[in-house]
């Protein structure tokens, strides 16, 4: 029972971290995009305020019950994400659940997102949830190959097989690059960071789907994004960079825990930063632009890589 | 922790995180570009341009407002969540500016919605409008930027107001 | 249980219903819901009592049997059809008397098929079956009724055909004897049975009646998308795993342990699964989006056959049976809407979950099936063929798969958004939600999903009594969890962390006050116009349409219609023969004596 209390409690702690992490995150993207426009920049703490101040307005609209189901399902189900993903080597839930869980309950809170937008009746939350599900079938094909190719040299869907695998430095990235760069690719557009945040883009669609969002809603809203911008970069980190785990805890210990945390959270700052980079220079694709984009270099460099994991698991035998 | 204190933190923050929709109108619009970017900077205190009222703070009327646009800056800021701001630039807002004597441009913008703070000049300078932020933000702190306050009480003088320049509400 | 039983209940009501119902007139509905009750509920408790019955009748042998196998299919029919029966008491508004008595033939066909252990009573109940659902087609166009005669009579004629091989090497009609058959003959047999089948399936070639045939009486649809299409499940399980059996597809050849005809298959059914997808992306009629929706799920069945492991023969049958439910229930969804507006094209419709809540909550939680969110079953069927896949490391197969569940995201959403939020039209102000039973009708089915969601071991136990049936192994599960080879997920965790993380969310929300504004009080630049219908429902996916339109203009079924057409233009060419001349018609006499004389004094 005391184990299980302990669990929990670890687990919620984590959560908590990250949501926390990932608003320092967002926070770090704007000084960075600041600062590639020469200018100062907010302070990396900005994001809480924001949250903050959402969370504390006075008033709020709705605009019927299943405009509700936006906040509450976007949090909840990032929230439940972040429970499936190993942060720092510690696996939370993740042995209770693989990859193929994970990836469909990653849609929980976009689902939820796009059913709360579409029920404000506005018709730019229509065509921002559009765009939103054509970007998300563009980068899915690659990076659904890379997820293949990674499951299929390892012969694992289970992201703490994964990670264990990948212990030593034996990351994947380094046995598998031509996966890794596509999945890279994808992760772009997976967080919709320019040149393709086509389905929220301000100027277009009054920011697509969040545009009657206001308050507390877009409060959760920003939450739920504050846990996703850690979730896609952890889960980039998790599969390629061998999810920051450098020593190995049954030998160290609490200390290795808290030493493979920083690892990851320095390697997910990385992964964020690179993307964030690429956000800061670039203009905006239209949708078939960025659909026929990813159908066309990162899915073929995604189905090189499955070649490769192939022909080195099948063809050759090579055991990890 | 009592009420005020809270009050007070929520203050803080929403001071520190001012988004606004800026609706432009007028000339003042022009004014917004150089305090948005790297000369003056105003994400340096946590403003920025937002998409849709829904989620912004602050309006910032850019100038003279005819009748037509009138209608459209009220819908604006009655779709704006409390607590709202109004800014409003250039002489225009204030008794018409030059125009003074068109039969189309309504004088004064606070008979129709509470405006907090003016910024005088035609058109004013960015110097101006960061000053005007900053007054603003002192303002929330103080608990004195209270338009949005004024027009939930007043409520049935504005809209007689307003409708005495529309007529019909919904063309 | 005795054979009198067995046949009594499951084929001679249904077929004394039919007549009753018929004699009946307008309330014919409710008497027939009362007689597919009954098989239900008998099938429900007589999980178990399995038994065989051979006899001979007019010198045949013949044999019925109730198994795992068939048991579990029988579940799925009568579900889908007591509930769409329950539905038609309103929804079928003319001629009710011959739709009910028309479903209770088809339940009667249906429960044959299922239920026979010789070729014969399998042929006769098909066509029972298959004129039944011709007749209910007929009854909304005779268009769509042709065409699905004409692969309605590809599929017989096929079936027909494997059962004189059968016969040929034989010389029984028994399932029993099909063991005799030599193995070369499979060469022939296998594709006859699987294309025979694999119409009532709209496998992929042979799927164009489909979209013509779901548009038909919705209530209808809903069970012959969600029942009568898994008959051709249920037959490509049995020429695969019970007449030809896993040696006899190994002599073709292995490919990785997967035999050859099962690859192959795989293929078509992953096939099937993204072409069916893609196509549903860009339908605007509700009906034909649902029914290419039908066709790319049962491309998924298609591949867990194909596959064969235990894993995934297992999911193939779990997802025919969460198809059953989901497409049932939207197909109900469906014609709750086409009940209440009368109108079908998806551009036409909008926020009619707003007045229609409940419907909505019921095709909400069916397309969270179909999309494969792990709140309901859909999602563990859809895993255990994925992982089956993956483990097997099909590299053509899984992303065809995975890709076509994304895609799968996109037409989910256009139903949701299209019909039920976004703007409520005006003239669609005053609907009112369905009345209860017709709600009833769908949230029976809704309770099996979730139920197995939590608790997926209950519906293992019978997946797996059907594998240990048919030699092969058992799942690896408990009550709440699963397991496969290369990963597993536990759905009491999942769900405890989702009511946890939901509870979080939740105290968050209850924080503060929010106030109810209306659909028109909406930022579109300062603007509120009531007057205009925004409802961005129109060529929805239009990006995506221009981006594969160059792949879009190929069609199976232009082709079809071309071949059609190209054979119809040499029919009107022979036709000029008949000039009407009797001179004519006496030379072309003259002319037929003189070639056969000279054939036959040359063959002589």
């Amino acid at each position: 029972m005391m184990d299980l209390i302990i669990d929990i409690a670890l687990n919620a702690l984590y959560v908590l971290l990250a949501v926390a992490y990932g608003l320092l995150l967002l926070g770090i993207a704007r000084k960075i995009n600041a600062r590639v426009h020469n200018r100062v920049g907010p302070p990396v703490y900005q994001n809480f305020i924001d949250v903050g101040k959402l969370l504390a307005k006075k008033t709020n609209i709705r605009h019927n019950w299943i405009f509700d189901l936006a906040p509450l399902f976007g949090l909840a189900g990032a929230l439940l994400t972040l429970l499936y993903i190993p942060m720092g080597g510690y696996r939370l839930l993740s042995g209770d659940g693989d990859l193929i869980l994970l990836l469909y309950i990653m849609v929980i809170p976009s689902l939820g997102m796009a059913l709360g937008s579409g029920a404000s009746a506005n018709p730019n939350a229509g065509v921002g949830v559009m765009r939103a599900l054509t970007l998300m079938l563009a980068y899915e094909m690659p990076f659904l190959l890379t997820l293949l190719s990674l499951m299929i040299f390892y012969n694992t869907t289970s992201l703490s097989v994964l990670l264990c695998k990948q212990q030593g430095f034996r990351w994947a990235i380094f046995v598998l690059p031509l996966s890794a760069l596509a999945a890279d690719m994808a992760l772009q557009g997976m967080m919709m960071k320019k040149p393709f945040d086509i389905p929220i883009a301000p100027h277009e669609i009054g920011s697509g789907p969040m545009v009657e969002f206001g308050g507390k809603y877009l409060g959760m809203l920003m939450l739920f994004g504050a846990a996703f911008a850690v979730v896609e970069t952890s889960l980039f980190v998790d599969l390629f960079l061998g999810g920051g785990v450098i020593l190995n805890p049954s030998q160290y210990g609490i200390i290795a825990y808290m030493v493979n945390y920083f690892v990851w959270m320095l390697l997910v700052l990385v992964v964020w930063v690179i993307a964030v980079f690429i956000n800061a220079v670039f203009p905006r694709f239209r949708i078939e632009q960025a659909f026929k984009f990813y159908w066309k270099w990162p899915t073929v460099i995604a189905a090189l890589g499955l070649a490769q994991a192939y022909v080195m698991s099948v063809i050759l035998g090579v055991v990890p | 922790m009592n009420a005020e204190d809270w009050k007070k933190i929520q203050r803080m923050m929403s001071k520190r995180s001012l988004w606004m929709v800026h609706f432009c109108t007028g000339c003042g619009a022009v004014e917004m570009p150089p305090v948005m970017t790297s000369r003056y900077d105003m994400e340096r205190f946590g403003m920025g341009p937002m998409a849709t009222p829904r989620q912004a703070d602050i309006l910032l009327i850019t100038g003279y407002l005819a009748v037509k646009t009138l209608k459209r800056v009220v819908r604006v800021y009655e779709q704006m969540q409390d607590p709202k701001y109004v800014i409003a630039f250039g002489s225009c807002t204030m008794n018409g500016g030059m125009y003074w004597d068109s039969y189309n441009t309504v004088k004064r913008v606070d008979k129709y919605i509470p405006v907090d703070l003016y910024i005088a000049g035609c058109m004013p300078r960015p110097e101006a409008i960061m000053d005007a932020f900053l007054k603003l933000m002192k303002m929330i702190e103080e608990g004195k930027a209270d338009g949005w306050k004024r027009y939930k009480e007043h409520y049935e003088e504005y809209r007689r107001n307003q409708m005495r320049v529309f007529r019909r509400w919904d063309e | 249980m005795d054979l009198q039983t067995l046949f009594g209940i499951f084929i001679v009501l249904p077929v004394l219903g039919a007549f009753l119902s018929y004699s009946l007139g307008k309330r014919a509905s409710i008497v027939a819901t009362a007689f597919s009750a009954v098989p239900l509920i008998f099938t429900y408790l007589r999980m178990g009592d399995w038994s065989q019955y051979t006899f001979t009748a007019l010198g045949i042998n013949m044999s019925f049997e109730l198994n795992p196998l068939n048991w579990f299919f029988i579940l799925m029919t009568s579900l889908t059809s007591f509930s769409a029966l329950l539905f038609s008491i309103s929804s079928v508004k003319e001629r009710q008397n011959g739709f009910a008595s028309l479903m209770l033939f088809a339940v009667a066909g249906a429960n044959g098929v299922l239920l026979a252990r010789d070729f014969l009573s399998l042929f006769v109940f098909w066509e029972i079956m298959s004129w039944s659902i011709f007749l209910l087609v007929m009854r909304a166009s005779g268009e769509s009724a042709r065409i699905y005669m004409i692969f309605g009579a590809i599929s017989a004629y096929f079936i027909l055909f494997g059962i004189g091989i059968v016969y040929h090497y034989t010389g029984s009609f028994l399932y029993s004897a099909v063991g005799g058959v030599p193995a070369y003959a499979w060469k022939y047999l296998l594709p006859i049975f699987i294309v025979g089948f694999g119409v009532k399936m709209a496998m992929m070639p042979l799927h164009i009646w489909a979209p013509h045939a779901y548009s038909s009486e919705q209530s209808f649809v809903a069970y012959l998308s969600g029942g009568l299409s898994k008959l051709g499940a249920y037959g490509i399980f049995l020429t695969f795993y019970s007449f030809a059996t896993v040696g006899v597809l190994a002599g073709f050849g292995t490919f990785r342990t997967v035999t050859i005809p099962g690859y192959a298959l795989a293929l078509v059914g992953a096939f099937t699964a993204f072409i069916g997808t893609m196509l549903a992306i860009f339908q605007d009629d509700l009906r034909k989006l649902l029914a290419y929706s039908s066709i790319a799920q049962l491309g998924y069945v298609l591949v867990g056959f194909g596959l064969g492991t235990p894993l995934a023969v297992g999911g193939a049958l779990f997802h025919a049976f969460n198809h059953a439910l989901f497409k049932a229930v939207l197909f109900l969804g469906s014609a709750a809407v086409i009940y209440r507006t009368g109108e079908y094209r998806i551009s036409e419709l909008g926020g009619i979950a707003y007045r229609m809540p409940f419907t909505f909550m019921a095709v909400l939680i069916s397309i969270f099936a179909l999309a494969g969110i792990p709140i309901t079953s859909g999602f563990i069927s859809k895993w255990m063929i994925y992982e089956a896949a993956i483990s097997l490391k099909f590299v053509i197969v899984t992303p065809l798969m995975l890709i076509a569940s994304v895609g799968a995201f996109l037409y989910s959403f256009r139903i949701l958004y299209g019909v039920f939020l976004g703007q409520l039209h005006r003239r669609h102000e005053h609907i009112k939600e369905l009345p209860p039973h017709m709600l009833a009708a769908m949230y029976i089915l809704i309770v099996p999903m979730m139920v197995f969601a939590v608790a997926p071991g209950l519906i293992f136990d019978w997946i797996n009594s059907i594998l240990v049936y048919y030699g092969m192994n058992g799942l690896t599960y408990t009550t709440f969890s699963y397991q496969s080879s290369v990963g597993g997920a536990n759905m009491l965790v999942f769900f405890v962390a989702f009511m946890a993380a939901f509870m979080v969310a939740m105290g968050l929300f209850m924080m503060k006050k929010a106030r109810t504004v209306d659909q028109y009080d909406n930022y579109l630049g300062g603007e509120v116009r009531t007057d205009v219908e925004l409802h961005a429902a129109h060529n929805f996916y239009k990006p995506l349409r221009e981006v594969w339109e160059p792949l879009l203009k190929y069609s199976t079924e232009r082709f079809y219609t071309r071949v059609a057409r190209f054979f119809a233009g040499g029919f009107e060419e022979i036709k000029k023969v008949y000039t009407g001349n009797p001179q004519d018609y006496a030379a072309y006499a003259a002319m037929a004596f003189i070639v056969f004389f000279l054939i036959g004094w040359w063959l002589l």
